[in-house]
């Protein structure tokens, strides 16, 4: 293309050669991509300066030497009191784009996460707290001061004294009584599409309320869990004032809790300011917490190392990134919230046969799925996770590779020359320790034994219309679904099949036997033996192949005191009355 | 001029008419539903059978259609199946965060693209417009969330600082500005990269007609001969390409905004489709549909400015 003449600047007047012009952007480009190296943790040198990365196998509750990795200890008991004062800043919930609450009623609420933000705000009857040691959970008093049970169909519950609402409109600040928790109850009992959780809570049969204080629950029968499950991080209570006005959505959350919400900007932040009048004198010692909503990882990082948050949960690989530019971080380690694993249709061939069930479990090697998904930060999960802790089978019963016995199997079941069958993941989000990434690990092992996987993606509401509506699916994989204190609440949805819920067809006469025996059990022991014959009968025949359940590592700034995460949901939550900021 | 812009209004009634009819049909043929979406893991029949009937989406679809057109002529576009907020009030919060968003990156651009457009032509094949051609590439090359996903880690790396949380509204807090600056600027280098390629080969274009000869003949000097003669003419499809990238702002800044955190229109129209909320989604297209149908207009009306010969 000819140029056309014109005045040429003085400025621009020397030309540059193209040869010339290559060879800067070249340079350029490598001084960039050294640059971009360093910042990332890139390195060898750097690399081996940090916490060691733990071998294959190597037993990963424990935190390699020198690391500046802490293994969480048992909660201190707080002898001095905290500075009051300070704004505590956190992201809200998880990663991820649907991550605000839909209704602003826990107990009607579907959302884990809610139960999470609940306990800044909203108190229950009873909470889980972790009194022992971390993995070990006691129910202890929240709104009930005690309680007792003077037969198998009655629990009496006396509530504290002195307990106000949040001084917001409608409720303004009037006091809790007896009624309240009646009427909490007695209205989530409808349950339908509203309140979706409410079979959960089926043997309660009435409530009365002798007095302000006293809740009296009468029971259809004997249920050992319902303590159990009213200490659930969603099972708060509510007040009917509220629910009048505003029925499921109220425009904020509204409780008794230790911090009130002002203010919710959808996709921007909660704030919560301190209870002026909360029940626990002299608490809480934080002037408010702010929840940042913040769905992407690479800024949830950026926010951590600015200190715009003051703690906040950390991905394993970038914990040695995160050391180096601030070294000031406190990290600890804990067993973490969510588990992964594969479902098969007892009702669709090649499933139907119980040896292909078997042979497609024996043909998975766990510690690719624990390196692959979470670095080896990570535990097999027999099928109650290890916060259920009495109730896990010992790991040395779970499922264990043998490709010998699987093919024997295969070949048994006439599938001698290979087998193809089809898969769902539950969402098709193809990113790490996705249900995804998890059935490519499996598609991988499958071929082992001369079976061929398709994956299957699909849209998450077309996904969830396949398995849980219309069951017409040969195997589906869940990815970090959220795991709670209590087995009753996977299980009898999920395993059950008198439930209503369960979609992979298990019909084994023995699994509804044990599962309904461990709710007439008369101890705990009693329930961890039938727990125990359900997770061993699940694995002779899986309905769910369960996979693994991570640790969490959660850094802090170092002023951040008395932290403690809460078993489901994996980060600060009901002793935030309790948490202080070390800053002035 | 006047009654040009009537009829063109008046077209846009038919226009939006079809528009309405195909995105409600579109939208309720995707598979899986909201009261799948909403009931999750805990769905069964039964419930969705139940949550299908509490949302009224067991009624014909006609029935459906007809009561959201009437609803869409008042401006009311009812009620969020997914968390039963007003559907106007998230458009009304949503819309000033992209609004502010889109128009910064747009002004960035302009600031940008024109004067490199001009420069790297009038400049051509000397090292200014290698290098302005190089920075067009590169725009073009790199995705903005890449690019916004380094600017959010290195300084957080460096010098242990990110951009502000939270999202005041410009009048409540000026300095909010920084908060949409980052982004915008991301936004804007990959569409200034399209603008400064296009500006440059219109300016080339031109400056070899003959009357660009007769300025220099006649002894302009090259800047009045640049912006004087050559820049309006040079400028006709770039206001067009400019236009439509409005457009685009409106409802293409999903990733940026989920970087950022600004709860913008594309995320709010994201979850709207990923939760399958109906009315939420039909609220959000038909808003970009009327951008566009206003976008269009205002751009056709600055040609008759930009060109003496447009008569309308």
């Amino acid at each position: 293309m000819p140029s056309v003449a014109l005045p040429s600047h003085a400025l621009f007047g020397r030309r540059l050669a193209r040869r010339s012009l290559l060879r800067s952007g070249g340079a350029m480009l490598v001084a960039g991509a050294a640059a971009y190296t360093l910042a990332c943790g890139g390195g060898k040198k750097q690399a081996n300066q940090g916490a060691a990365s733990p071998a294959a196998g190597a037993d990963p509750a424990v935190a390699p030497a020198g690391a500046f990795i802490e293994d969480l200890k048992p909660r201190p008991f707080v002898t001095t009191p905290g500075k009051p004062g300070g704004i505590l800043n956190l992201h809200y919930a998880g990663v991820g784009a649907n991550q605000e609450p839909r209704e602003m009623e826990p107990i009607a609420s579907l959302d884990v996460y809610l139960g999470w933000l609940a306990g800044f705000v909203c108190n229950g009857l009873v909470k889980w707290v972790e009194t022992k040691e971390y993995g070990q959970l006691e129910i202890v008093p929240d709104l009930a001061q005690s309680w007792e049970s003077p037969d198998e169909t009655a629990l009496i519950f006396k509530l504290r004294q002195g307990v106000r609402w949040h001084d917001v409109p409608p409720v303004s600040g009037r006091e809790f009584v007896a009624q309240d928790v009646k009427f909490t109850l007695d209205r989530q009992s409808v349950g339908g599409a509203k309140f979706p959780l409410a079979f959960l809570y089926s043997s309660i049969g009435s409530i009365e309320t002798p007095d302000k204080y006293t809740v009296v629950l009468k029971l259809k029968g004997r249920d050992i869990t319902l303590a159990t499950k009213l200490g659930h991080p969603q099972y708060v209570m509510n007040a009917p004032e509220t629910a009048e006005r505003y029925d499921i959505n109220p425009p904020t959350l509204i409780g008794t809790g230790p911090f009130v919400m002002v203010r919710y900007t959808k996709g921007s932040m909660f704030e919560l300011r301190k209870n002026p009048n909360y029940w626990k004198p002299g608490l809480p010692y934080l002037g408010g917490v702010n929840l940042h909503i913040v769905p992407d990882p690479a800024a949830r990082l950026a926010n951590l190392r600015s200190k715009t948050v003051d703690l906040d949960e950390v991905p394993y690989s970038q914990l040695q990134p995160v050391r180096r530019s601030n070294p000031e971080l406190v990290v600890i380690k804990f067993p973490g919230n969510v588990q992964g694993g594969f479902a098969v249709n007892h009702k669709a061939p090649p499933f139907t046969d119980i040896r292909v069930r078997q042979a497609v479990q024996l043909a998975i090697n766990i510690q690719d799925f624990h390196n692959i998904l979470w670095d080896g930060q990570a535990q097999q999960n027999p099928g109650c996770w290890w916060w259920q802790k009495p109730y896990v089978l010992p790991l040395s019963e779970a499922f264990k590779q043998d490709l010998q016995k699987a093919k024997q199997l295969l070949a048994a079941a006439g599938y001698a020359d290979g087998l193809r069958f089809t898969a769902i993941p539950t969402s098709p989000d193809p990113g790490p320790r996705s249900a995804v990434q998890q059935l490519e690990i499996w598609k991988d092992q499958l071929k082992r034994i001369n079976v061929d996987l398709e994956i299957l993606p699909l849209d998450t509401a077309q996904a969830q219309q396949r398995i849980f509506i219309d069951k017409a699916f040969q195997a589906y994989s869940y990815a970090q679904a959220a795991a709670h204190e209590d087995p009753d609440r996977f299980w009898m949805v999920f395993v059950y099949s008198k439930a209503g819920r369960q979609v992979t067809n298990y019909a084994d006469p023995r699994m509804d036997q044990y599962l309904e025996a461990q709710r007439n059990a008369r101890t705990i022991e009693e329930r961890v033996d039938w727990y125990q014959k359900a997770q061993r009968l699940n694995i002779e025949d899986p309905g769910y192949i369960f996979l693994n359940t991570p640790y969490k590592f959660v850094a802090m700034q170092p002023y951040v005191r008395n932290w403690v995460p809460r078993a489901s949901l994996g980060s600060v939550t009901r002793n935030s009355d309790e948490m202080w900021l070390d800053k002035r | 001029m006047t009654e040009y812009i009537l009829r063109r209004i008046l077209l846009m009634i038919p226009v939006l008419f079809g528009v309405s009819l195909i995105l409600f049909a579109l939208v309720r043929v995707l598979p899986g539903d909201i009261a799948v979406a909403r009931l999750g893991t805990e769905a069964s029949p039964e419930l969705v059978r139940q949550l299908r009937a509490e949302l009224r989406l067991n009624r014909p679809l006609h029935e459906q259609y007809l009561e959201w057109l009437w609803g869409a002529l008042r401006l009311d576009f009812g009620r969020s199946l997914w968390n039963h907020r007003s559907v106007r009030d998230n458009i009304a919060a949503a819309l000033p965060v992209t609004l502010e968003l889109a128009v910064l990156a747009l002004a960035i651009e302009v600031v940008i693209a024109i004067p490199f457009g001009i420069l790297s032509a009038a400049m051509q094949d000397r090292w200014p417009d290698y290098v302005l051609r190089l920075f067009s590439t590169l725009g073009l090359a790199v995705p903005s969330f890449w690019l916004a996903t380094l600017v959010i880690t290195f300084p957080a790396i460096w010098w242990n600082w990110a951009p502000p949380p939270g999202v005041p509204g410009i009048l409540d807090q000026p300095d909010n500005l920084i908060k949409y600056l980052i982004p915008a600027a991301c936004v804007a280098l990959s569409t200034s990269a399209i603008v400064v390629r296009l500006m440059r080969s219109m300016m080339l274009e031109v400056l070899r007609q003959e009357y660009i000869r007769t300025a220099y003949a006649k002894g302009l000097t090259g800047r009045a001969v640049l912006v004087r003669h050559a820049l309006k003419n040079g400028l006709i499809p770039v206001v067009t390409i400019i236009g439509n990238q409005m457009g685009f702002l409106l409802g293409g800044l999903v990733i940026i905004e989920q970087v950022f955190a600004l709860p913008g229109l594309g995320r709010l129209a994201l979850d709207a489709i990923t939760q399958r909320d109906y009315p939420q989604l039909e609220a959000n297209v038909l808003l970009l549909a009327v951008s566009f149908l206003v976008i269009n207009l205002v751009v056709d009306v600055m040609y008759g400015y930009l060109d003496p010969r447009v008569r309308y």
